[in-house]
């Protein structure tokens, strides 16, 4: 029994210590928008369901450009599967990349059902206010629009890679597209609640 | 003849056996940063001092830390100048540089091994009295990693061919039995310290 | 198909997880949040439905606390040594993500035991007639390494490919994964009680799950001394032992022990 007296205390503390980490993973990943569902597990399992810190939420709603970002990225992992580039690896920072896109693709879904569901009229508030949301509207989509377009360049690069064997800035151009999402939330920020 | 450059016929050994003409190169693969090496060491210590937190005495403590340490990185630090050496007597053709990124990619990969062992030591730690197990463990598997990863990666930076050239094989395989040897020794002393720690 | 998972109930995820368990995966992208919810909720339901028939063999309370703690030694492999296993399938060549890795491990924990959980009134029938404790006790760890080979070969096969030591990898995996799961099953002992012992939630931490397989090899050599013996520690062992009562006179040649 004296062995007890030396790792009963570690034990206490390590089943505090996970507890604790547990927690704040849950709050942590309901607070990027998972379902209670994840927070709950989070709680109980949280080594699992590390690598959702690192995304956000998917909306209930899904967008209109939603099967685009899918062929896009779905391409980019099959030009890294291509021979010749396997010792390539993506960062981290392509799923927080993915996950914003799908984000501002929702809300892009959302602003189409509003539209959709305000019926004509002459009022100026209206008009007005119409008029604001359909050009924030069509600022966040040629965003959306942009950093596709990069994706298919970055999935370029790569192939540039494989036949002249020289280094990929992923990391930076991947970066530079987050900017450009990072863009949406202000233009939205600017517009709707200026 | 081993090599397409002048100067490799020039200094080739008379015993240097003929590289197969349609060998395929190497592939290049990129050398991991210093820092990345440096903060391997320091997982090895890390997951030392996890296992050694179940004796509950800093002097054992200190005393793990290099003891975990010590074998791995020690047998590879004195083994790797002699592997490149007769590597180069022998005339064969990796760069010496390519033979050290696969020992430095060995070192990380032990590094990261040992790094995520330490849930599974501190486990042990907490719940049993095998903190000593858990250290040899903590030893062993990584340190066994390391050298299958150094053997694949020196093989891959040698030839990409199906079949090693036969003086290279003789060279892998004595090089891992020094490594061994030395870890063994290295070891043996490491556990000495240990055991002092716990006995005073 | 990720929409899809998001909206799937538990009886759907059930069919997948034992039909086709690859066609969850979403190409290369791997839909955690939409899948672990209810990947744990299948091992809670399961492991809890095998610790209920576990449990049956003292009945009672027991029923409720194996059927509690199953599910826990079966996910602690995954808690604790997911790292780990990561890094050795790093080590032997495999690109592997750790949100791939914890999703086919997830899968095969959650297959393992829905097969598990199959395995359950055969068990009870088996418990049923009064069996033997040390019989109950192999047919348990029998139901398990059946199940728990079956998820092992689910996760491996849910893995990215490639890796010149890949085999090593599975190899170490299976170790360090097996390793955590006998002590994480030491430590929530009692799963089956003797019918005559006391029913506890878990005992005091004491020894290991090795000293305990000792104990019982010696056992069945004849010495029962149990495994209390062994939880001197390793360094203190001849030390300790000293203060064991003395051992039986060793037996005269050709007189049997037994």
């Amino acid at each position: 029994m004296t062995a007890l007296a030396t790792f009963e205390p570690l034990a206490w503390l390590l089943a505090t210590g996970y507890i604790v980490l547990g927690a704040a993973c849950a709050v942590l990943l309901a607070r990027r928008g998972h379902p209670q569902g994840v927070a709950l597990g989070a709680l109980a399992c949280w080594p699992l369901f590390l690598p959702l810190l690192a995304t956000h939420g998917e909306p209930a709603g899904a967008g209109p450009m939603r099967a685009r970002i899918a062929a896009a990225v779905a391409a980019l992992h099959e030009a890294i599967a291509e021979p010749g580039v396997e010792h390539f690896h993506l960062p981290d920072d392509l799923a927080g990349l993915v996950s914003d896109l799908y984000r501002a693709d929702a809300r892009l879904g959302v602003v189409d059902r509003m539209l959709a569901s305000v019926s004509p009229s002459s009022a100026p508030g209206v008009v007005h206010s119409t008029a604001l949301l359909g050009r924030a509207r069509a600022a966040a989509a040629a965003q959306i629009e942009a950093v596709l377009d990069g994706v298919v360049q970055l999935r370029l690069q790569i192939g540039l890679r494989a036949l002249a064997g020289n280094s990929v800035p992923v990391r930076e151009r991947l970066r530079d597209l987050r900017g450009r999402l990072a863009a949406i939330d202000e233009l939205e920020a600017m517009d709707l609640h200026g | 003849m081993i090599a397409t450059d002048a100067t490799h016929i020039a200094t080739a050994p008379p015993w240097s056996l003929p590289t197969p003409a349609s060998a395929p190169a190497p592939t290049p693969v990129a050398a991991p940063s210093v820092l990345r090496v440096l903060l391997s060491v320091a997982a090895m210590g890390l997951v030392a001092a996890a296992a050694a937190l179940g004796a509950a005495d800093v002097d054992v403590l200190v005393r793990a830390i290099p003891a975990l340490a010590a074998p791995t990185l020690g047998a590879l630090v004195l083994t790797a100048p002699a592997l490149v050496a007769v590597h180069q007597f022998f005339g064969l053709d990796a760069a010496p540089e390519r033979l050290i990124v696969a020992l430095a990619h060995a070192v990380v990969a032990g590094g990261r091994i040992a790094l995520g062992l330490v849930p599974v030591v501190l486990f042990f730690a907490a719940t049993s009295t095998l903190w000593p197990l858990a250290l040899a463990a903590a030893v062993t598997i990584p340190g066994l990693a390391m050298a299958c990863v150094a053997m694949v990666g020196l093989r891959d930076a040698e030839t990409s061919a199906l079949v090693m050239p036969p003086r290279f094989a003789m060279l892998l395989v004595g090089w891992a039995m020094l490594s061994l040897a030395i870890a063994l020794r290295i070891a043996v002393s490491m556990a000495e310290l240990v055991a002092e720690g716990v006995k005073s | 198909m990720i929409a899809a998972s998001g909206q799937m109930s538990l009886l759907q995820l059930t069919v997948r997880v034992l039909r086709s368990p690859s066609s969850l995966l979403d190409g290369d992208r791997v839909p955690l949040a939409a899948l672990l919810p209810g990947l744990l909720a299948l091992v809670g339901l399961a492991g809890g439905l095998f610790g209920v028939v576990i449990g049956s063999y003292r009945g009672g309370i027991q029923h409720l606390f194996a059927a509690i703690k199953l599910p826990v030694v079966l996910m602690l492999p995954l808690l604790v040594a997911l790292p780990a296993i990561r890094a050795l399938y790093l080590a032997g060549g495999v690109a592997l993500r750790y949100d791939r890795l914890a999703f086919a491990a997830m899968v095969g924990v959650a297959r393992a035991s829905l097969l598990a959980a199959a395995m359950g009134p055969a068990l009870w029938l088996l418990y049923s007639v009064n069996l033997d404790y040390h019989r109950a006790v192999m047919t348990m760890c029998a139901a398990l390494c059946v199940a728990g080979a079956i998820g092992l070969g689910t996760m491996a096969s849910l893995l990215p490919g490639g890796g010149r030591l890949r085999v090593c990898a599975h190899l170490a995996s299976l170790v360090v994964a097996g390793v955590v799961f006998a002590q994480g099953g030491w430590l929530l002992r009692p799963f089956l009680v003797r019918p005559r012992a006391e029913i506890s939630f878990v005992r005091p931490i004491e020894a290991d799950v090795f000293s305990s397989v000792g104990a019982a090899w010696r056992s069945s050599r004849g010495d029962y001394r149990g495994w209390e013996a062994e939880s001197v520690p390793l360094w203190d062992r001849e030390r300790g032992l000293q203060t064991e009562p003395e051992p039986e006179p060793a037996p005269q040649r050709g007189e049997d022990r037994r």
